[in-house]
């Protein structure tokens, strides 16, 4: 067979980082057993895909999808079950340079990168091409740029890796796979963070990767992304396999009836209240740029009323984040005013806006949303701490506070103990926790960035149905979202950010996907 | 006892009381015995590398490290009054440690509690020995506090330079740990010399400003259950307070507590500024119980100060685990000289075991400092917004 993959001019001489001798992609998991504690998360799971071949494995939060490909990864070790990369068997508990090694490579949900090293160290590290110890960065990042083209991708190599924005986080992790050569190619929910263009294109590449003999696999939530590109899917349920379907028979409401076990109806947005008076009003706002990269905001004016839900789009990276600081009270605007209820509050701490009724559902709900190493019970409890609302004296009223944190994940489906560490919590639980402290205080202004990233879809039926009440009640809501669906089935009007100013708005409906891409994108002004 | 120390060092937030108290812990037996382990482990690694690299010495200078630990052991805890003399050896420990570990749980580095020792004696040697006329204890407590407020006022530089212009705490306090040493052998020299024996000393405490052995023959004063008090008091603050909350959740994730509200400012200052008070108090009880006056360069080998950064970093900053180290430390210090007396091993022997101990505990604090300098310029980047203002 052909090697399709392009001829470099580094890669044969360098110390065997790449092994031009790797058969095709294709591998197989048999049998896998794994608990975690008293929960056993995968029962005999089997899995696999030939070289050539986009698998999608979908399932609901806590179905056992990223258990198991971390354990094929080598970060988790099974209880039983054994594993085949390319034909070759791996041992039992492989190390993860071992998995590496036999061609499996993991983009993991939440792209971290190296803090302190650059791009292109970042993608090297670990697999580093060098000579007698020595770093080879002149053929590294002439091979970087090559492979970083061929996939349409591009980086500032010498640029400090934190710099970089979420998608591009995700993309040199599927550039490290081809830097390792990886034979496997692993995305956990590539396409969470990602707007319908990215989508577009990161499915493309993928599609261009299967058809150079490797294998890719696609967790997913999304079944309309699953029906675009999956050759095959495998349905993963509570930690049994309930189906495995071909691209031929693939049909999304049944695969969504056996990922769930019983379709939900999508959220009906409530019939449209009179706008109430203005909640939040942002007046000219302006913000410097900052050291860690920091887009600056440009003239932001903004109206948020009662009753209201005002949209933001935009591709990630673009002013949203520092908009939602800005309004929470992490950032000072340089100029220009945050009112709350027609009150200037640019001088108000976070927790003096909180108690005014400001509630924040965070981007990144890891870092920012829960402290992962406290216990649930106190993460519920955090804001109403800070803000001196269950205390007295200083000191804090415990079982109050534990009481509420009970009935909260009663009422949010979260399956712990409020005294779990949040740490042990799923993704999608950890949202669900953070929702549901966010909302439980009544807020008269609801910040909400990505509510619904990375949850399955009974999560997110959920959080719409929680944010269309809050709406009933009379909350106002400020929702970014990179998801433009989401948008246009709970927003009243949608503004679009482009490059820290807000370029232009619709009403769903009004915008077909490719004016607002346009508007996205900034080749168009509305 | 090494299983009570896993559970008790289960940080952060953690702690004995939930450990125990609280049956809804869903953890099985076999999670919680492991993690007991790990965190047993961890706990006590470097002590018992440290006797592991001390019996390698004893053993190659020809001593048998089971008969010479042995000694150890009976002339730290052998008898009441032995043991006496361990509590009066730890009791600057226990508030120097937990002074260190109350900063180092918010993620601030203050190691500047040498200073902060130095500059309380010399404020509580100076009103002690000063007032007259007035009562015995008045005159004490007086004292103290103003060791107290010294030790505090010594930090209150760096804490601000930290909070307001974002400069690097570590190397501040550091600094000013020699500034101090330096500053207050000029001012005894200089300003209030009584005498010169070996060092300069201050005027003495007389015997009714004195705090008074409560086990007679031994330096164990009052000063020894305030400082037990205090440790206790600091595990109690961490959970049960606003306060407390706030220097956790500001030193587990900085952005996290940011956007809940918390001020990251008041937790840096607060936890600095007590942590050189508890500097301030310990330098004042050795002056009020121990030496009696002020000796310049009194706190060495090696230091009450220092030891008190082994000791929070040893015992993970948790209350029990700086009761812990702080007890293992004053025990080696109060036996060590009498060691040297009676069972031919030098204070060399000691002065290695503790220099052993302590870049074991530094290499623990690197990896905390390395943690820490990932979430500054990584993940904590929104904590430090507030700080950009």
């Amino acid at each position: 067979m052909r090697d399709p993959r392009p001829a470099s001019p580094v890669d044969t001489r360098l110390s065997g980082v790449h092994r031009r001798d790797r058969p095709a992609g294709g591998f197989a998991v048999t049998d896998i057993w794994k608990r975690f504690g008293a929960l056993q998360v995968l029962e005999g799971v089997s899995l696999a895909a030939g070289p050539g071949e986009v698998h999608a494995l979908v399932g609901e939060n806590g179905a056992g999808k990223t258990t198991l490909v971390r354990i094929l990864s080598g970060l988790e070790q099974a209880d039983a079950g054994s594993m085949e990369v390319a034909g070759q068997l791996l041992p039992a508990h492989p190390s993860p340079r071992r998995a590496q090694e036999a061609g499996v490579g993991l983009v993991p949900q939440h792209c971290e990168v190296a803090p302190g090293l650059t791009v292109l160290e970042n993608l090297a590290l670990g697999w580093e091409r060098a000579r007698l110890g020595v770093f080879r960065k002149e053929e590294s990042e002439s091979f970087a740029t090559a492979t970083a083209r061929r996939l349409g991708f591009s980086f500032e190599w010498d640029a400090a890796a934190e710099s970089l924005g979420f998608a591009q986080r995700q993309r040199l992790e599927l550039l490290r796979l081809l830097w390792r050569d990886s034979s496997v190619l692993v995305l956990d929910e590539p396409t969470t963070v990602l707007t319908v263009g990215e989508v577009d294109a990161l499915f493309g590449v993928l599609r261009s990767l299967a058809a150079e003999g490797r294998t890719v696999v696609l967790i997913t939530h999304k079944l309309e992304e699953v029906k675009q590109i999956a050759d095959a899917v495998t349905v993963l349920r509570r930690g049994v396999v309930v189906g495995l379907v071909s691209r031929a028979e693939l049909d999304v409401r049944e695969l969504a009836r056996l990922m769930v076990g019983d379709v939900s109806t999508p959220a009906q947005r409530g019939a449209s209240t009179e706008a109430g008076a203005p909640r939040l009003r942002l007046v000219g706002i302006e913000t410097r740029a900052t050291s860690e990269g920091a887009r600056p905001l440009h003239g932001i004016d903004l109206e948020v009323c009662a009753g209201e839900i005002v949209g933001i789009a935009g591709v990630e990276g673009n002013g949203q984040r520092e908009l939602c600081d800005v309004v929470l009270g992490l950032r000072r605007a340089t100029a220009g005013t945050v009112e709350l209820d027609d009150q200037p509050v640019d001088r108000l701490s976070v927790a003096e806006r909180r108690t005014r009724g400001v509630a924040s559902i965070p981007a990144d709900r890891m870092t920012e949303g829960v402290n992962r190493d406290a216990r649930v019970w106190e993460n519920i409890a955090a804001p109403a701490i800070a803000g001196g609302r269950a205390t007295r004296l200083g000191t804090i009223r415990r079982r109050p506070l534990r009481e509420r944190a009970r009935r909260i994940l009663g009422e949010m489906g979260v399956r712990a103990g409020i005294d779990a560490p949040v740490r042990t919590l799923s993704g999608g639980n950890t949202q669900r926790l953070v929702v549901g402290r966010e909302l439980e205080e009544g807020p008269r202004v609801l910040i909400a960035a990505h509510p619904t990233r990375g949850v399955d879809v009974r999560g997110i039926v959920f959080i719409h149905e929680k944010l269309l009440d809050l709406r009933q009640t009379g909350c106002a809501i400020l929702l970014v979202s990179a998801d433009l669906d989401e948008l246009s089935q709970l927003a009243d009007r949608v503004l679009v950010m482009f490059n820290g100013r807000i370029v232009g708005g619709y009403t769903p409906g009004e915008l077909d996907p490719a004016g607002i891409g346009m508007l996205m994108t900034g080749a168009r002004a509305a | 006892m090494s299983g009570v120390s896993g559970s008790a060092v289960d940080a952060p937030g953690a702690s004995l009381g939930d450990a125990v108290g609280l049956p809804e812990r869903r953890r099985t037996p076999a999670q919680a015995a492991r993690g007991v382990v790990e965190h047993a482990a961890r706990a006590l690694g470097p002590l018992l590398l440290t006797l592991a690299v001390g019996a390698l010495v004893l053993a190659a200078t020809g001593r048998n490290p089971v008969s010479v630990y042995h000694l150890y052991l009976l002339q730290a805890a052998g008898s009441w009054p032995l043991l006496a003399n361990t509590f009066s050896a730890a009791t600057p420990l226990l508030l120097t440690g937990v002074g260190t570990a109350l900063a180092f749980r918010a993620g601030f580095f203050n190691v500047g509690l040498e200073g902060s020792v130095y500059i309380g004696a010399l404020a509580t040697a100076w009103v002690g020995a000063g007032l007259s006329g007035v009562s015995g204890p008045l005159v004490a407590s007086g004292a103290l506090v103003a060791g107290l407020a010294a030790g505090a006022a010594w930090l209150l530089l760096p804490a601000l330079l930290r909070t307001y212009l974002a400069i690097d705490e570590v190397v501040t306090t550091l600094m000013l740990n020699y500034v101090a040493i330096a500053l207050t052998s000029y001012i005894v020299l200089y300003h209030l010399l009584y005498q010169t024996i070996g060092n300069a000393q201050t005027r003495p405490i007389p015997q009714s400003v004195q705090l008074s052995p409560l086990v007679p023959g031994t330096t164990l004063t009052v000063a020894a259950p305030i400082a037990l008090v205090l440790v206790l008091l600091y595990g109690w603050f961490l959970r049960h307070t606003r306060l407390g909350v706030e220097v956790r959740m500001v030193g587990d994730n900085a952005g996290f507590a940011a956007a809940v509200g918390f001020s990251i400012r008041r937790a840096a200052l607060l936890t600095m500024l007590v942590g050189g008070a508890l500097g301030g108090l310990a330098g004042g009880c050795v002056v009020l119980g121990v030496t009696h006056n002020f000796t310049s360069g009194f706190s060495t080998q090696p230091g009450y100060g220092y030891s008190g950064i082994a000791i929070a970093v040893l015992g993970r900053n948790s209350w029990f685990g700086v009761l812990l180290a702080a007890l293992f430390f004053g025990g080696l210090a109060s036996a060590g000289g009498v060691i040297q007396l009676f069972g031919n091993v030098p204070i060399a022997l000691t002065q290695i075991l503790q220099g052993t101990l302590m870049i074991f505990a530094g290499v623990q604090f690197v990896r905390f400092h390395r943690r820490r300098r990932t979430l500054a310029r990584g993940q904590a980047v929104p904590a430090m917004r507030e700080q950009e203002v």
